[in-house]
């Protein structure tokens, strides 16, 4: 049965629940919004945190991730098979950073899971004005929503209405994403062909992360083969009517949230506002 | 110090470049009064929202109109109105249920026992949507009960039982109950058992409304669901008088004027001001702005005879009102006292407003000084308006992290920012004593003890000191060239701590200084401030983790809103209302 949640519902127990799955209050705070964007864009999200919970729970409790600069504009980071949720953020911020700075950059990351958030982190370093390209190729055992692409290059555009996405499968649209990254950015002809690359090896999954600070991208890009995804609106009609999620998740959710909820005790509801003292 | 623009525009927009530096330099430093106490001390002001609500709802006439409202002798039913907000149509359905004999305080651990439950529908639902929502909220198990993003929020809330009866009973018998009684005990007959909007259970999220839909406001969803469920006290008593004798009096509009809702908030109040920093940041830049303006004022003629008429209604309002408990205020008696003396205090000197301001502060405690503060605020209605447009759009931030700014330059935000947080010693446990965290029983927010009790993994985030004094050490760790978005990667849990030193860089009155989980501090404090922000008159703390008042006493009732009238309701008394019914038929 499918009910329909608020994304703010989602914010507000999806933050609890990614606590009750072990992630401190920092990281929960800012994944959040990401799973709930994604939600409501392609659904289903919830659903992939439900049947990965044992690996999303292991991941909280990995290694902090290690980043290596390859070049001045180039990083590399070592997820140490992280969720996205946790280290996808603070390689926008890297990317951001980079972009703001020297006009591009590039982060790919490592041994990591939960690709169905890249779409989510694009989204954010174009509503800095960054424009966002992902290119990834998720492995075949990483899960993940129905009908969401298994590899793919997306463009985020930033946007007055919320940012503009463009979605290419095919080798022409990776073309049109190598020309005019490297119209823009020649120093990162080398790591575009190598992202390219790993999107036809099969084995872990691959991320890589274009920045580019250029308001004139969108002139620049032939788009003839991609398709326009209108994630962006979805997002508003969430917030207006509610996004459709599976019962059973939804109550997960719920469910998850009340892990970090202490049992009663006569003590306890000592320490509750009604009474004396 | 530094102001927000549109502040900054409209201060000068009142009193030039020039005036404006003066008004400036009355700002209170945020290190004397962001405390706890002082805080607790500050009452509701002009713009408050309750008030700022009402105004809206006065200015715009606002129709409240009862479609239908049915119940039995023992208050089993339901109702129906239509409300024409502005250019938006609301609708409410409420569900009246038979009283279970059980005093409900409104807790979040009584989960759905309530006594009544309304939803707030935007736009008019068909007949099957309000078959619907009324099944919903019929509900016995909260996990399960869920409504549609058509509805801004339900208002559950509970019976004050003795004198609930008391005003039933005297209709039955056909005269108007006792204004005495009802003003021993705080003039209400439900009580607010917590609105469930913002998308809880399924309803409408905030961000989704219309642009210019008055519940887009912060507040004003929640507040104006009070309203309805003021409404609904006087309707079913009404009701279930008349269903118990079809000759039963029926409230008079001055008593029901004044019966407001009660309202009782606990600790989880405190972390939501530490959650949300930039809300308290703006209430306060707002209320501090209004209250240097007023006291950089000349003191005149007319300006100290409005003045004096406030204080008048203030003094008369305190030395009516009876609270439950006044072990952590100062006795509504003593502060009516005050007032008068300080009405005494009128001409007898001083050039402008801030120096009586500084009279009464230097010879009065806090609260005394606090009212007066207020009531300042009052006699420059203008200018108290003009700004309080600054309350809504200031609260919306965008909370994201600024990933190039350098590590140097965090830490001089932190030196010039934070400095009474970084010396702040906390080596001894009493500073570290207690956490908050959700019990089981509905996710009640409690206080616990760190050691003893268990959950400590999971606590809300209500230490700021503490994390500020981790972000300076790890900071310290990293070269002064180095990016945040490096630091970030490194440790992404510090990313919530960096974007708010960044995005309060500038505003004043930004965090609270002082310390929530010492062994000493009281929530009170930091409540009884919030519910001043929320437009409580008059606050009693019950325990130091536990504050009851009344909302709304005094608003227009619907006819008089849809006629127009004065949007001045402040300091309503029930003494008013005994005396206009002696010169009255029942």
């Amino acid at each position: 049965m499918t009910v329909s949640a608020a994304m703010s519902e989602i914010v507000r127990v999806g933050g609890w629940a990614l606590r009750g799955l072990g992630y401190q209050f920092g990281v929960a705070e800012r994944g959040i919004p990401f799973i709930a964007w994604a939600e409501a864009a392609h659904g289903q999200v919830i659903r992939s945190l439900r049947l990965t919970e044992e690996s999303t729970t292991a991941s909280a409790r990995r290694p902090a991730p290690q980043r290596r600069l390859e070049s001045e504009t180039s990083w590399l980071v070592d997820g140490h098979d992280k969720h996205l949720l946790e280290i996808g953020p603070p390689a926008i911020d890297l990317l951001t950073m980079g972009s703001r700075k020297s006009g591009y950059s590039s982060v790919r990351i490592s041994n990591m899971f939960g690709l169905f958030l890249v779409p989510a982190l694009c989204s954010v370093a174009a509503r800095r004005k960054i424009v966002a390209i992902a290119i990834y190729r998720s492995a075949d055992d990483e899960q993940g929503p129905d009908g969401f692409l298994r590899s793919a290059a997306i463009v985020a555009l930033p946007a007055s209405a919320g940012p503009a996405f463009l979605v290419g499968t095919t080798s022409r649209s990776e073309d049109a994403i190598e020309t005019a990254i490297t119209d823009v950015a020649p120093a990162l002809a080398d790591t575009v062909r190598a992202a390219r690359a790993q999107l036809k090896e099969r084995g872990a999954n691959s991320l890589h992360f274009f920045g580019l600070n250029d308001d004139n991208f969108s002139d620049r890009i032939d788009n003839g083969d991609f398709r326009v995804v209108d994630y962006s609106q979805r997002v508003l009609e969430a917030y207006r009517r509610g996004v459709p999620v599976d019962d059973q998740d939804l109550t997960y959710l719920y469910n998850v949230e009340k892990r970090t909820w202490a049992p009663t005790s006569e003590r306890s509801r000592s320490q509750a506002g009604y009474g004396k003292f | 110090m530094w102001l927000p623009a549109p502040l900054k525009a409209i201060l000068e927009s009142f009193v030039g470049i020039e005036g404006s530096r003066d008004v400036l330099d009355r700002l209170r430093d945020p290190g004397e009064i962001m405390n706890g106490p002082r805080m607790g001390a500050m009452k509701s002001m002009r713009m408050s929202f309750a008030q700022l609500l009402a105004r809206r709802m006065i200015d715009e006439r606002w129709a409240i109109k009862r479609q239908w409202f049915e119940c039995d002798e023992e208050g089993d039913g339901r109702g129906f109105y239509i409300i024409e907000a502005g250019e938006f149509v609301l609708s409410y359905v409420v569900r009246c249920f038979r009283w279970d004999g059980i005093e409900k305080v409104g807790r979040r651990s009584d989960g759905v026992k309530r006594d009544m439950f309304g939803a707030i529908f935007l736009g008019i639902p068909d007949e099957s949507r309000i078959a619907r929502e009324f099944a919903s909220i019929e509900g016995t198990d909260v996990d399960s009960m869920r409504t549609e993003a058509d509805v801004t929020g339900w208002t559950p809330a509970s019976r004050s039982a003795r004198f609930f009866d008391h005003v039933v009973d005297s209709l039955v018998a056909g005269v108007q109950p006792d204004p005495a009684i009802l003003s021993a005990g705080a003039g209400y007959l439900l009580r607010n058992g917590g609105y469930l909007g913002s998308g809880r259970q399924g309803s409408v999220s905030i961000a989704g409304l219309p642009d210019g839909h008055p519940f887009r406001h912060p507040y004003f969803g929640d507040l104006f669901g009070l309203v309805m469920v003021r409404q609904v006290s006087i309707d079913l008593v009404n009701a279930i008088a008349a269903a118990r004798n079809p000759r039963a009096a029926k409230l008079a509009p001055d008593i029901a004027r004044n019966l407001g809702v009660g309202n009782s908030s606990g600790q989880g109040m405190c972390v939501a001001l530490q959650r949300w920093p930039e809300w308290v940041a703006t209430w306060m830049a707002v209320r501090e702005l209004a209250l240097a303006f007023a006291t950089s004022r000349p003191i005149d003629d007319a300006s100290t005879l409005r003045l004096s008429g406030l204080l008048d209604r203030a003094v008369a309002y305190f030395s009516s009102i009876e609270l439950p408990c006044e072990d952590y205020v100062v006795p509504a008696k003593t502060l009516s006292c005050n007032l008068a003396q300080i009405k005494a205090m009128l001409g007898t000197g001083g050039r402008t407003w801030g120096e009586f301001a500084d009279r009464v502060d230097s010879a009065y405690d806090a609260e005394t000084a606090e009212q007066l503060n207020s009531l300042l605020v009052e006699v420059y209605p203008d200018f108290a308006d003009a700004i309080s447009a600054y309350i809504q759009t200031g609260a919306i931030r965008d909370r994201d992290l600024t990933p190039e700014m350098s590590v140097g330059e965090l830490r001089d935000i932190l030196r010039r920012n934070y400095d009474w947080a970084l010396r702040y010693d906390m080596r001894q446990s009493k500073t570290r004593q207690h956490f908050w965290y959700h019990s089981i029983d509905n996710g009640e927010q409690r206080r616990g003890e760190r050691i003893i009790d268990p959950h400590e993994e999971f606590e809300s985030f209500i230490d700021h000191i503490g994390l500020i004094q981790r972000l300076a050490c790890v900071l310290i760790s990293y070269d002064d060239a180095i990016s945040v978005a490096e630091v970030v990667a490194d440790e992404p849990d510090l990313s919530y701590g960096i974007a708010r030193v960044q995005y309060l860089a500038n505003d004043a009155y930004a965090e609270i200084r002082d310390n929530l989980i010492h062994r000493d501090f009281l929530p009170a404090h930091l409540i009884r401030f919030f519910l001043g922000i929320l437009g409580i008159e008059s606050t009693s703390p019950l325990s130091i983790r536990y504050v009851r008042g009344v909302f709304f006493q005094g608003l227009p009732l619907p006819e008089e809103l849809a006629a127009g009238c004065d949007d001045d309701w402040k300091f309503q008394i029930f003494d008013e209302s005994r005396d206009k019914l002696r010169g009255s038929a029942a």
